[in-house]
């Protein structure tokens, strides 16, 4: 057991020294510069030029650039190009915005595509099957951003509610429920917008795994032991269904950063997604690398904990 | 005396999308009391079908029950509600099926499954359950017991796995045991010792067994009455000593022929030619005449009738019967 | 009892079971499920649609012209009748009415859709096609090749030539020259001497074996999984020139994995499959039981996943658009469409529908298609229903 998660932190460090590698040659070698040492941009000087080049190190070999970022990285002294705050402090407070929509969404996921599936499965070709199997299809063909204006005309022409950013303006003096409502009302729309690809992947993910589940021989022997049925799908059948979805629990982690550029962008929430997509839009470097770098850390993380939980949760593991 | 199950002209198809398929076409048999019955045929003859369908397990759809009837102890069976059946399996009539690796849950421990069988019939305290799985396990000749109540079924091995689905079947002292086939999946050694545990079991125990199998062999060993299957139907019935002795069907003969044991040294073994059929395009009138040596034109046409030998013994042949005959008076 | 006569003529009046090819089969079973067969039907009206609108959208005169501005005639509802006096006779709508409206600029919408329908379906494919490619290749070196030992001395010249290259690369011609010069002389002396009868034991440990393909491979896909894809494609898509072949190019490079691993499964366990080991007893050579046993035992799963891609990648797509990355106007795919037409969305909504359908439902015909071939090509799960 011991052995077994030495060795995957340190498979995980070496994937996680390549993927700082590669992400950081994708931005330094791709053609163009950033806006503040682009020797084209107007508001700048050659001389100004110079300074900023220097001071981002912009004017050494590649390997020296990359040394340097990470130090400044892993040592928290990173700035964003942009506007010289730090990046982690600034990230910290993105994060903090996105979370209640992560948090949200996914607990909008889990719970709705669980009793989907598992009912799908148990009445299989029946009318509940057949039309969660067209919508979660529908779901996932939908282009989300498609998707989010249908539901903004819908809300906001039906109950006249305002659902753009995370909150009404000019309502700080007003009473406590009301703010309370205008923020669940602000968080519910781009949450539920974030949560509809999960919900139909997950639901049909369950699905299938049930019907794998429920043709096992294990689950007609317990019919043949006289069990009820609920002891028939939802203890024998449903335990063993469950096993993979454990796992999952660890992979919902690089979600926490990725949020939804899209959903984000459209919605004008100020959350990791519209942060990284400003800085992709500013090439400001430190930013985009150290949202890479998160998140592949939580990338690792994640399957690391679903290793970690699959030995606990299966009896036929045993290291 | 009546007799504690018995399967009167049972039919089950199954429905594909422009066939169907007629797994059990017409069978009857019955178990008495404290008796072995087996039911023998080739893999594919409806012999699985036809035990799950007493216990209600055949899924449906695509499977349906097109006919017949099913008496447990005189009452019928066949159309209980799915609370009526839990009643009765595992408590009455209790099954042992052909995958002893697979029919274990691999999440639960042994005890923890066999506890289950017990505590779903039965109201008493975890405790007294406990102290009846580790006697069962005894009786199903599992060394240490108590140990083996915690492993979960993969740390057991195939015949110990199978022995643990035959104490769950016995939990509940059923009247019928239905064994599907439980050697199948076993190494030859251990198949000898579960066999002659099923005898053992059955004698101590005054319980009755429907016995499937495809193998004759084994037939031999446990059977008081043998059911011969061959495409959905009862081709030959009878007690065992009479059915290995005076075979009356083609088929039951070519089965005994090909037992190694039986022919001559130096010989070629026998095989019967052809295939089972397809349970959707089966052959018109006597389903097994395509691969009969002894077939005559009325068998493509006629579907032949149950012919009485007395003692029980019947087969269904209508030439052979009437070419005995012949040479007999 | 041991003769027995032949028994073929006498199946007389029972009905033979059918015998079907496995085409006909295939298509039996992909009859039955209609949400599929619609998919398929979608799918081919939107193939004959793109190419056509190619082929009525394109030139220097062409017939639907998806650039026209006419300015007086912006923001127009769908099926409306052009208004004659403002018009000169060249900027009449094909069809003598705007099927799909105009945009902002009174551009025909119907004519940038057909336009952004070979969009849509390019990108799919090539896509696709990439990351297929990438996919197959990768995966099955893995499967098939992946026990092959990879040597100190392989790394090292990987090392010399990679070392040579960047060198070149980056200007400094003499290091790199030497390098190169290095590394194709360690090439040359491996081949001719094919195996080294005996190295010398000074040299021995530059044969001994560091990690295998197969290692080496899936760590890259690890890799490649870590990064977040959209973001990833974003980022590249923003920092990269603007164009459709670079969209196509980095979708089809961010999204080779799964391919990869299925393939390599696939290959792992067809290669111990008898009729394999039957081939190669018979002396076929690597690359015959490669393309003629596995990568047709493998190909269902790869065309499932395409087909499924495809409708990922002509998603990322219209995403892209709608951010503003991608292709460049005034060239339309269905993406900028929307885009464009969003801040327009109460006054004209069809410049969001209209686009948003489009998308919708060629997506959903593909992954309703995928599905379908799915559940044909996995008997386990044909047999459950």
């Amino acid at each position: 057991m011991l052995s077994f998660i030495g060795r995957s932190i340190v498979q995980k460090m070496i994937t996680l020294f390549f993927v700082s590698v590669i992400s950081f040659l994708i931005i330094h070698l791709a053609p163009g510069e950033p806006s503040q040492v682009d020797p084209l941009n107007p508001k700048f000087t050659p001389e100004i030029v110079e300074r900023f080049r220097k001071e981002f190190h912009l004017d050494k070999p590649l390997y020296v650039q990359y040394l340097f970022f990470y130090r400044g990285l892993l040592s928290g002294r990173t700035v964003s190009w942009k506007d010289n705050q730090p990046v982690l402090a600034k990230m910290w407070e993105r994060f903090l915005n996105s979370l209640p929509l992560f948090i949200v969404g996914t607990i909008i996921t889990w719970t709705l595509s669980f009793p989907i599936g598992i009912r799908s499965a148990i009445f299989r070709g029946g009318i509940f099957d057949r039309s969660a199997t067209f919508f979660s299809y529908f779901l996932i063909s939908i282009p989300g951003f498609f998707f989010a204006y249908i539901l903004i005309i819908f809300v906001v022409t039906r109950f006249q509610v305002p659902v753009i950013g995370m909150q009404t303006f000019g309502l700080s003096d007003a009473s406590t429920v009301r703010i309370l409502m205008d923020r669940v009302w602000h968080l519910l729309l781009p949450s539920m917008l974030g949560a509809t690809g999960g919900i139909a992947i997950l639901s049909r993910y369950v699905r299938s795994q049930m019907l794998e589940v429920e043709g096992q021989d294990y689950v007609r022997t317990a019919k043949a032991k006289g069990l009820s049925w609920e002891q028939v799908h939802y203890k024998h059948a449903l335990r063993n269904a469950l096993l993979p979805f454990v796992t999952m629990f660890g992979l919902i982690l690089p979600g926490l950063i990725g949020g939804s550029v899209i959903i984000e962008s459209i919605f004008s929430w100020p959350g990791m997604g519209r942060m990284a997509y400003e800085a992709i839009l500013a090439r400001d470097y430190p930013i985009i690398l150290t949202v890479n770098f998160i998140s592949a850390v939580l990338v690792l993380l994640g399957t690391f904990i679903s290793d970690v939980l699959y030995l606990v949760v299966d009896p036929r593991i045993r290291l | 005396m009546s007799p504690l199950l018995s399967v009167q002209n049972l039919k089950v198809y199954f429905r594909g999308d422009e066939t169907v398929a007629r797994a059990i076409d017409g069978v009857s048999y019955e178990v008495h009391a404290g008796e072995t019955v087996c039911l023998v045929g080739e893999s594919g003859c409806g012999k699985t079908v036809s035990a799950l369908t007493i216990l209600g397990l055949i899924p449906r759809p695509p499977g349906e029950i097109a006919g017949g009837k099913i008496f447990f102890k005189g009452r019928s069976i066949l159309g209980l509600k799915e609370e009526e059946f839990q009643q009765i399996r595992g408590k009455r009539i209790a099954m042992v099926f052909q995958e002893p690796m697979t029919s274990l849950n691999p999440v639960f421990t042994v005890g923890d499954q066999i506890k289950e069988a017990i505590m779903v019939h039965e109201a008493i305290a975890d405790r007294q359950a406990h102290s009846r799985c580790v006697g069962l396990l005894k009786d199903v000749g599992i060394p240490s017991p108590e140990e083996r109540l915690r492993d979960y079924p993969h740390q057991l091995s195939g015949g110990q796995r199978q022995r643990v689905m035959i104490a769950m079947a016995l939990a509940c002292n059923p009247n019928i045991v239905i064994a599907d086939e439980p050697t199948t999946a076993l190494d030859v050694t251990i198949q000898k010792q579960i066999l002659n545990l099923f005898k053992e079991l059955q004698k101590a125990r005054d319980m009755s067994l429907l016995y499937i199998t495809h193998d004759l062999n084994v037939v031999r060993e446990i059977a008081d009455c043998i059911y011969v299957m061959y495409a959905g139907i009862i081709v030959e019935q009878g007690k065992m000593e009479d059915l290995f002795e005076h075979a009356r069907h083609p088929y039951t003969m070519g089965l005994l022929a090909s037992l190694p044991h039986r022919a001559k040294r130096g010989r070629i073994l026998y095989s019967i030619p052809g295939t089972v059929p397809d349970p959707a395009y089966k052959p018109g009138g006597c389903p097994f005449h395509p691969r009969c040596e002894h077939a005559a034109g009325i068998c493509k046409k006629e579907f032949p009738e149950m012919c009485d030998y007395g003692d029980g013994h019947l087969s269904r042949c209508p030439v052979l019967y009437e070419r005995t005959n012949t040479v007999t008076f | 009892m041991t003769k027995f006569q032949p028994h073929s003529e006498s199946s007389s009046e029972a009905p033979p079971a059918p015998r079907r090819t496995q085409g006909q089969e295939f298509w039996r079973l992909f009859k039955k499920n209609r949400l599929a067969l619609a998919g398929l039907a979608i799918f081919l009206i939107f193939f004959i649609i793109a190419v056509a609108g190619l082929s009525v959208t394109s030139g220097t005169r062409p017939y639907f012209d998806p650039a026209l501005v006419r300015l007086p005639e912006k923001l127009r509802p769908p099926l409306s009748r052009p208004n004659l006096e403002v018009l000169i006779p060249g900027e009449m709508p094909p069809l003598g009415m705007y099927v799909f409206g105009t945009d902002d600029l009174g551009r025909d919408v119907f004519s940038r859709m057909l336009q952004g329908a070979w969009v849509s379906l390019t990108v799919g494919f090539v896509a696709v096609g990439i990351a297929v490619f990438v996919g197959i290749l990768l995966g099955g070196i893995a499967g098939y090749y992946g026990q092959t030992s990879i040597t100190i001395n392989h790394i090292f010249l990987f090392c010399l030539m990679l070392g040579g290259a960047s060198a070149f690369a980056f200007g400094s011609l003499f290091p790199g020259v030497i390098l190169l010069i290095a590394a194709i002389a360690f090439l040359y002396r491996s081949a001719r001497s094919g195996k080294p009868a005996k190295p010398s034991l000074a040299l021995a440990w530059l044969q001994k074996g560091a990690t295998s393909v197969d290692t080496l491979i899936m760590r890259f896909v690890d890799i490649m999984l870590c990064f977040p894809s959209f973001f990833l494609i974003l980022t590249v898509v923003a920092l990269l020139p603007a164009s459709i072949y670079n969209i196509m190019i980095v979708i089809g490079l961010t999204s080779w994995m799964g391919t990869t691993r299925f393939v390599r499964a696939e290959f792992l366990s067809l290669r111990e499959q008898d009729f394999v080991t039957a081939a190669k007893a018979l002396g076929v050579g690597d690359r015959r039981i490669i393309f003629r046993h596995m990568i047709p035992n493998a190909v269902a799963p790869v065309l499932v996943s395409a087909t499924i891609g495809i409708a990922g990648a002509i998603l990322t797509e219209a995403g892209l658009s709608f951010l503003g990355f991608g292709v460049p106007p005034p060239y339309a795919t269905w993406g900028n469409i929307l885009s464009d037409g969003k801040r327009f969305i109460f006054d004209a909504p069809w410049l969001t529908f209209i686009p948003g359908f489009a998308i919708l439902i060629v997506v959903l015909s593909f992954n309703l298609f995928g599905e379908g071939l799915r559940d044909i090509l996995n008997p386990k799960l044909r047999e459950r229903y």
